[in-house]
C-alpha cells in the first residue's frame, strides 16, 4: 500500500471546504493533480458524496475525475475534529468523518491493489481505529499487513 | 460450461468506487459458479448503455439516473462491510431469476 510522508495532513481542525483546500495544495505541490482538481473535487462531492459509515469510524474517499489528475496517489487526512459528509449512494445519510482518504486516480488498473487494500482496511474491526488513535499516522498505516 | 455475467459496476467517476465494488462483487458471482464480465461507467453512461441491453446484473454506489428492466443493486456496503450480507444475497437472488 502506497502511503508517503508527503501524503499525509494530521491533527486538522477545520470544516469540510478547508480540508478540501488544504488536501488540493498538498497534492498540487506533490505534483499529483492538476490546478482543476479543487473544483473538479468540490463539485463531484456535492453531486456523489464519499462518505462510508463503517462498522468503526466514518471515513470519507473524496475523488475525482482522472483527467484531474497527474499520478496516482492516496492523501491520508486525520481530523481532530470530525467533519460531516454525506453517505455515497444515499446523500440523506450524514457521515462524521474522522480520516479522509484522498484518492487520486489516473484511471489506469495500477491502483487496482491500492483500492483493493484500502476496501479490506475499511472493514477491519480494529484498523481505522488504531490509526486514528495512533501516535504516529504514518507508521500506522505502514503496519498495514497486505 | 459456466453461464458469463455481463456485470455493470457504477459509480460517479466510473473509477474509484466502481472499481472497487466490481472487484468485490466478481468475486462472489463467480464463487457462485459463473463467469463474470465486468464493466464501469458514471451515472450519466450507465442511463444510457443500460436501455442497449447487454448486462444481466448493475450495481452502484451512485444511483442511477432513471428506470430499467436489469435488475440493479445498491452495493455501497460492499465498501463499508455494513449491509455486506445484504447486498450479496441481492445479487444471488437477480442472478436466479
Amino acid at each position: 500500500m502506497r502511503f508517503a510522508k508527503e501524503l499525509l495532513l494530521d491533527d486538522l481542525k477545520v470544516n469540510k471546504q478547508e480540508l478540501f483546500k488544504k488536501a488540493a495544495d498538498k497534492l498540487c505541490k506533490e505534483g499529483f493533480v492538476k490546478e482543476s482538481y479543487l473544483s473538479a473535487l468540490t463539485n463531484r462531492e456535492k453531486v456523489f458524496p464519499t462518505g462510508l459509515q463503517t462498522k468503526t469510524i466514518g471515513v470519507a474517499i473524496p475523488h475525482c475525475d482522472p483527467e484531474n489528475v497527474k499520478k496516482d496517489g492516496i492523501l491520508v487526512a486525520r481530523l481532530k475534529q470530525p467533519v460531516q459528509f454525506n453517505q455515497m449512494g444515499d446523500a440523506e445519510t450524514k457521515v462524521n468523518v474522522y480520516l479522509a482518504f484522498f484518492i487520486c486516480s489516473t484511471g489506469g488498473n495500477e491502483q487496482l491493489a491500492d483500492l483493493r487494500e484500502l476496501m479490506k482496511m475499511f472493514q477491519d474491526k480494529d484498523f481505522l481505529t488504531t490509526v486514528y488513535k495512533s501516535e504516529s499516522l504514518l507508521k500506522t498505516l505502514l503496519s498495514w499487513k497486505e | 460450461m459456466a453461464k458469463t455475467i455481463n456485470l455493470l459496476a457504477v459509480c460517479g467517476s466510473g473509477t474509484v468506487s466502481s472499481t472497487m465494488v466490481a472487484e468485490k462483487a466478481s468475486s462472489y458471482i463467480e464463487s457462485l459458479g459463473y463467469n463474470v464480465n465486468s464493466q464501469e461507467l458514471n451515472p450519466q453512461q450507465a442511463s444510457v448503455r443500460i436501455p442497449e441491453g447487454q448486462f444481466d446484473l448493475v450495481i452502484y454506489t451512485s444511483p442511477i439516473p432513471g428506470t430499467f428492466e436489469v435488475p440493479i443493486i445498491n452495493a455501497t456496503g460492499l465498501l463499508t462491510g455494513i449491509g455486506e450480507e445484504q447486498v450479496y444475497s441481492e445479487i444471488k437472488q437477480a442472478l436466479e431469476k
